[in-house]
């Protein structure tokens, strides 16, 4: 198992997170967020755990299959997975996958993974570039009954297990777990290749695999747990008080007067 | 039998964490507007350990003992709070989101057939459905989002250092039972081999009252060292925008946004950082936010309590020694 391991990569395709503040729009219903003019790209976590898995393939060979899955994932968007080095790019489609909650997500990512016969090693971003939420694969894990690694940094792979270098709150631990597993990468440490132009046209000729709902043996409209009952703007209400001066190192000693009277420092 | 709130608690040296205390308070309000009674339970606790978290505002403590567990393992720590709450069924279950408590929140509600709403910033029972609803930051900090569920154990990480922790009360009264569970433990598939902690100069992001922060507007390492001197005038800390870990000019382990660590200082200095969303998100914890930049347009500016707009490099040096003369240090 451990020569030539067989890697899934799960992938969002997500709005730029880096986009404008008012670039997110909240629509009429109040439950919903609509970006106004930014792009669509894959969630920059979800690139860093392909790079991870390009990387074990570069060294052990194997294969990469990426899945993503939404109301419409972009295949456009996707084909710079396999450019980059993915061999299988499936594309889990349906109106269903809509706005769907971060169980209700797990439960379908699992129950893809499993129709696509498994894998060795499952890796997932730390967290979406959108939610931020960092439950999905916890969830895939938990739903597939496998062991899963929060936010590895470096990857030994060996036989039938994988030995890991993690960031914790004070350092790092050095985690052995046996594959098959689930393990979530840590976003600074790998950060995904440049294809060549090449691939990236060879990549737009390759069809996407495509599932929808009515594939997987789960109830998707009963899947979700967790509602949106409100979103609001995330507005600031600070009003900056300016510090000035006739040069701009006495504006900087009189801010320090400033925090010194006001009890700051 | 009341509805239990139960807020999962860590020890420390005999007492309880700050975290725990902050839990405890949001988690008292929420017993209370749900009419129910607000356990703390603790995986091998003392009795020091559960008088302090009654002391903190716990209505009883439950220390469930089972000596071969040490240090955190997800793997034997979620079969204990399975099992724990199944056999309580409580309404609510309050995690700190940390390192520890984010991930068993999240492991605990798959494991329980529900999804947990995680790093909630405000957290409150609605009236009508007597659920709770749980508010968190999304897309990058540009949204509050307002979640709920409608039926099923409700599983919530709390951010920590947003709620203040409940005056110590020595006089109040609690039971603090010791619960020996029989669960079998598994054989964890994901072990742990080796702990590193590491060594870095200087104070912990998350230990100071006082951030110094720079960001990619320093220009170069020498500039981003002089943010060092300031720190240390203040008893503060050091930290840096995502670029500014990105060229090496401070390690990772410091960086503050979305991303790297969320602080809560009570004074945050940001020198030559442009605010992007993503680095406020980090910093939005912060009581009180300082921006020196030489944009008046900086997004920072919208953020921070007082600002001034000017180079760094005419601005630091005399704000650095007024300070000195007025706080008379060398």
């Amino acid at each position: 198992m451990a020569i030539e391991p067989n890697i899934v990569v799960c992938m969002k395709q997500v709005f730029d997170p880096d986009a404008p503040p008012k670039s997110f729009r909240i629509d009429a219903s109040g439950k919903r967020v609509v970006p106004e003019g930014v792009a669509p790209l894959i969630s920059p976590f979800d690139e860093n755990a392909l790079e991870a898995a390009l990387r074990i393939k570069d060294q052990h060979g194997g294969k990469v299959t990426v899945v993503s899955m939404g109301k419409a994932p972009s295949k456009r968007v996707l084909d710079r997975a396999v450019a980059s080095g993915a061999d299988r790019l499936v594309l889990l489609q349906d109106e269903a996958f809509d706005e769907l909650d971060g169980y209700a997500v797990a439960n379908v990512l699992a129950a893809a993974i499993g129709k696509l016969g498994g894998g060795d090693l499952i890796l997932c971003g730390g967290q979406a570039a959108d939610s931020n939420n960092g439950q999905t694969g916890i969830g895939i894990a938990e739903f597939l009954g496998l062991p899963c690694v929060s936010l590895a940094r470096s990857f030994e792979l060996g036989e039938g297990k994988l030995k890991l270098e993690c960031a914790t709150v004070d350092g790092s631990a050095e985690i052995e777990v046996t594959l098959p597993a689930v393990v979530t990468v840590n976003s600074e440490a790998f950060t995904l290749r440049y294809p060549p132009f090449p691939a990236i046209r060879a990549a737009q000729k390759q069809p996407a695999e495509l599932m929808g709902a009515a594939d997987l043996a789960i109830d998707v409209a009963s899947a979700r747990r967790i509602t949106v009952v409100d979103l609001a703007a995330q507005v600031s209400d600070t009003t900056c008080e300016m510090i000035k001066g006739e040069t701009a190192a006495e504006a900087g000693a009189n801010l320090a007067l400033r925090l010194i009277e006001a009890k700051l420092v | 039998m009341a509805d239990k709130v139960v807020v999962y608690g860590e020890a420390e040296g005999g007492g309880i964490t700050t975290s725990t205390a902050e839990l405890l308070a949001v988690g008292s309000r929420l017993s209370r507007e749900s009419s129910a009674e607000l356990v703390a339970v603790f995986i091998n606790g003392s009795n020091e350990t559960g008088a302090e978290a009654i002391a903190r505002g716990a209505d009883a403590v439950i220390s469930v003992q089972i000596p071969q567990l040490g240090e955190y393992e997800p793997e034997l720590y979620l079969p204990v709070m399975e099992m724990f709450c199944r056999k309580t069924n409580p309404a609510l279950v309050l995690f700190a989101h940390n390192h520890q408590g984010a991930d068993l929140a999240c492991r605990l509600a798959f494991r329980l057939g529900t999804g947990p709403i995680t790093d909630c910033t405000a957290l409150a029972i609605d009236q009508n459905t007597g659920r709770l609803r749980g508010t968190r930051s999304t897309y990058g900090g540009n949204i509050r989002a307002t979640f709920s569920s409608a039926s099923g154990a409700q599983i919530v990480s709390v951010r920590e250092k947003v709620f203040e922790p409940l005056e110590r009360d020595g006089a109040r009264k609690g039971e603090i039972t010791c619960f020996l569970p029989e669960v079998e433990l598994p054989v964890p598939r994901a072990r742990c081999l080796k702990r590193v902690v590491a060594e870095y100069a200087g104070k912990r992001l998350e230990d100071a009252e006082i951030i110094v922060s720079g960001g990619r507007g320093m220009e170069s390492m020498d500039n981003f060292a002089q943010l060092t001197e300031l720190a240390e005038l203040l008893d503060g800390a050091v930290g840096g925008s995502r670029p500014t870990v990105e060229k090496g000019w401070v390690e990772q382990r410091f960086q503050v946004g979305l991303t790297g660590v969320k602080v809560s200082p009570k004074l945050y200095i940001a020198v030559g950082i442009s605010g992007a969303v993503q680095h406020i998100a980090g910093a939005i914890g912060a009581k009180t936010i300082v921006a020196i930049n030489k944009d008046a347009g900086a997004n920072i500016f919208n953020e921070a309590h007082y600002g001034v707009v000017g180079d760094f490099k005419e601005v630091l040096p005399a704000f650095k020694e007024c300070l000195r003369e007025h706080l008379g240090r060398k």
